[in-house]
């Protein structure tokens, strides 16, 4: 055993400093290589980090069931026109963008785009049913939400691939993109005017192509993406 | 896990009156939790440990009830599972996971010549931990020696049937109709170089319990009042170093166990607090000085129709009616209110002295040392636990922060005063 010189106080076999002052023990007789064996074990244990998921979805559907209940109340009793199914559309839609990533922790993304995709064409399914827009919203609403969800999900998709190289993966999101807004200008104009002439999409889409080219390109090209990297670094 | 039949407790228990604090205060990160150990002079066999400890949860049922929600209150409900010996981590008392660890509000861990007891505050006090760490101990020497330790303080027979006091409230059995008010003084409130989450630092000086005595004795004070005094001195001088802006006092929270003064058997809470204040600003204390004011306000506050006061607020205020029918989330965000504005902020830091266990000599002639570690947390970053037994008086310092200047001072007074100290601790790079 040995003194710690600056406090004076006498410290355990296991100790390599004094733990009140952090000087070191140096003791000719006991090198810090045959310190005796700890009395503390070594194990570290991890702080419990699980939220109780289970009780919190409970205690959400608890608060969400609150104002639905309420309104559907105040529908029945009020002899006016129906309007709680707007309220409750919009309650459940909200719950699903907000709540439901918080609550269901999800390895991969994919399933809460799904979900807000469907909780988005649900609510307006039900705003165009009460109002008498089905045609409106199967040639319109319907097509154009589905090609931006299925957008998201493939950029996303592209994103995530780690095995491909950046750059490639820059490139891919972008034609996305740009396919996409001609995929949407098409969906309007069919609705608008039942046929198609490509315009504003068509000027996004063409520069987007072009830099996702370049890029494609400078991954290809070694020396060329060292230079730019040479000049461009952070 | 084997059932355990027939129950031999309620098949649910209220909180008592200190108790319903502390569910309200946990969170994922920081629960109310003590721990006490026994380091024996062999090896552990964890098998037997176990074996024992089922023979124990028979005797002790007050420990094997999991927490609930009601609508109105927390509540332990009787499970009829049996808890597991756990492998010991450097990195002591993280919070218990309520839906892990069978449900059960404790751990009994072990590593290499030591048993603790990790246990959560809600369920009992100092005095019944110990109670069931030292039976425990007992039961385990049974089984392994063939030899039984005789009942003694803090050591049950597990021959024995659990008696019903055992489990009673204690505070509202004594409470009086008087009461005293809350308010106090604010603490100041030490500060420092956060540690990491979830790494509870220990820092332990093992010092001759005669040694400690004799030294009490030549400054005409209890062991409790000169510990007390030096901790004081020592929060004072981390007081000066941080250079505070406000002119709050130091205040060390002292527990009183209420079993003294009522001769109750409960094993669970029956504990109070005394908050004693040094306004360092006043001038320069003397050792002599502190030790005198703690003594003296000690004294004053430990008599019995002001402590029972006290309590009994604690019990007035839970049995109104406004306060009961409030809902348990409500409640609990109130309670947590009262904790931080009435409780922990009252206080620097706490010293929890359980003083001299005799050990019968079937039992001390395995008995290294018996450790006190209280729980630390965000505005009491520094605690110290104490308890003498076999001739060593361990002082533990629990603390979340990563300076060292209060045991510093503290174990560096006492080599001035001729008392050696042998530290060591779980730091770790």
């Amino acid at each position: 055993m040995s003194y710690c010189v600056e406090c004076g106080v006498k410290l355990a076999a296991s100790e390599p400093k004094c733990p009140l002052c952090q000087t070191p023990v140096n003791n000719p007789n006991q090198p810090v290589c045959q310190l005796e064996d700890d009395t503390h074990p070594q194990a570290i244990e991890e702080v419990i980090s699980r939220m109780d998921r289970s009780y919190a979805r409970q205690l959400s559907l608890v608060f969400l069931m609150i104002p639905i209940l309420t309104v559907l109340i105040i529908d029945l009793i009020d002899p006016g026109p129906l309007w709680s199914p707007y309220v409750v559309g919009a309650l459940v839609m909200g719950y699903c963008f907000f709540a439901v990533p918080l609550l269901f922790r999800l390895k991969r993304p994919y399933v809460y785009i799904v979900v807000d995709v469907l909780a988005l064409l649900g609510f307006l399914f039900l705003v165009a049913w009460m109002g008498n827009g089905i045609s409106w919203y199967l040639s319109l609403v319907l097509p154009l939400i589905t090609l931006l969800g299925a957008a998201t999900l493939l950029i996303i998709l592209a994103i995530r691939r780690q095995e491909m190289k950046r750059l490639y993966r820059a490139a891919l999101s972008m034609s996305l993109f740009a396919l996409a807004l001609i995929g949407l200008e098409v969906i309007i104009d069919l609705y608008a005017w039942g046929w198609v002439w490509l315009g504003w999409s068509v000027y996004t889409a063409i520069p987007l192509l072009v830099v996702a080219l370049m890029l494609t390109g400078l991954e290809q090209n070694k020396e060329l993406k060292e230079a730019v990297r040479k000049r461009l670094f952070l | 896990m084997a059932a355990r039949n027939p129950r031999p407790a309620p098949g649910w228990l209220r909180l008592d009156n200190a108790a319903k604090i502390y569910p309200a205060t946990r969170s994922r990160k920081w629960m109310a939790l003590f721990r006490v150990s026994i380091t024996l002079t062999e090896t552990v066999d964890d098998q037997l440990l176990g074996k024992a400890l089922r023979q124990v949860m028979k005797r002790m049922p007050v420990l094997g009830y999991q927490l609930k929600r009601g609508l109105f209150w927390y509540y332990f409900d009787w499970q009829e599972a049996q808890p597991e010996v756990q492998a010991d981590a450097r990195n002591p008392m993280l919070p218990i996971d309520l839906n892990e660890n069978g449900g059960f509000l404790f751990r009994v861990r072990s590593f290499d010549k030591r048993i603790a007891l990790e246990i959560f505050h809600a369920l009992t006090d100092g005095t019944g931990g110990m109670t069931f760490l030292l039976t425990l101990t007992a039961e385990y020497l049974r089984l392994k020696y063939g030899q039984r330790v005789p009942e003694a303080p803090l050591i049950l027979d597990t021959r024995d049937d659990p008696n019903r006091e055992e489990w009673e409230d204690a505070f509202l059995r004594h409470a009086r109709e008087e009461t005293r008010p809350f308010g106090e003084e604010t603490a100041w409130h030490l500060k420092g170089t956060r540690e990491s989450h979830g790494y509870l630092h220990l820092t332990t000086g093992i010092i001759s319990t005669q040694a400690l005595a004799d030294l009490a004795k030549s400054r005409k004070a209890t062991v409790n009042s000169l510990l007390a005094a030096i901790l004081l001195k020592s929060l004072i001088a981390a007081r000066a170093k941080s250079r505070p802006r406000n002119k709050r006092p130091v205040k060390l929270s002292l527990p009183v166990n209420l079993r003294r003064y009522y001769g109750s058997r409960t094993l669970r809470n029956f504990s109070s607090f005394v908050n004693v204040p040094v306004h360092a600003d006043y001038g320069e204390y003397s050792l002599d000085d502190l030790i005198k004011l703690v003594t003296h306000y000690m004294g004053l506050e430990t008599l019995e129709p002001l402590i029972n006061a006290r309590f009994s607020a604690n019990v007035k205020a839970e049995q109104m009616p406004a306060v009961r029918v409030l809902p348990l989330f409500l409640k609990s965000a109130v309670l947590k209110l009262v904790y931080r504005t009435k409780g922990v902020n009252y206080m620097t830091s706490t010293l929890s002295n359980m003083g001299l266990i005799r050990l019968p000599p079937e039992m001390a002639a395995y008995t290294q040392r018996v450790d006190l570690v209280l729980g630390a947390a965000l505005s009491t970053p520094i605690n110290c636990g104490v308890v003498s037994a076999v001739g060593m008086t361990t002082v533990t310092f629990s603390k979340t922060i990563r300076e060292a200047e209060v045991e510093r001072v503290f174990f560096t007074t006492l080599v001035e005063l001729g008392v050696p100290v042998t530290i060591e601790s779980n730091w770790r790079e």
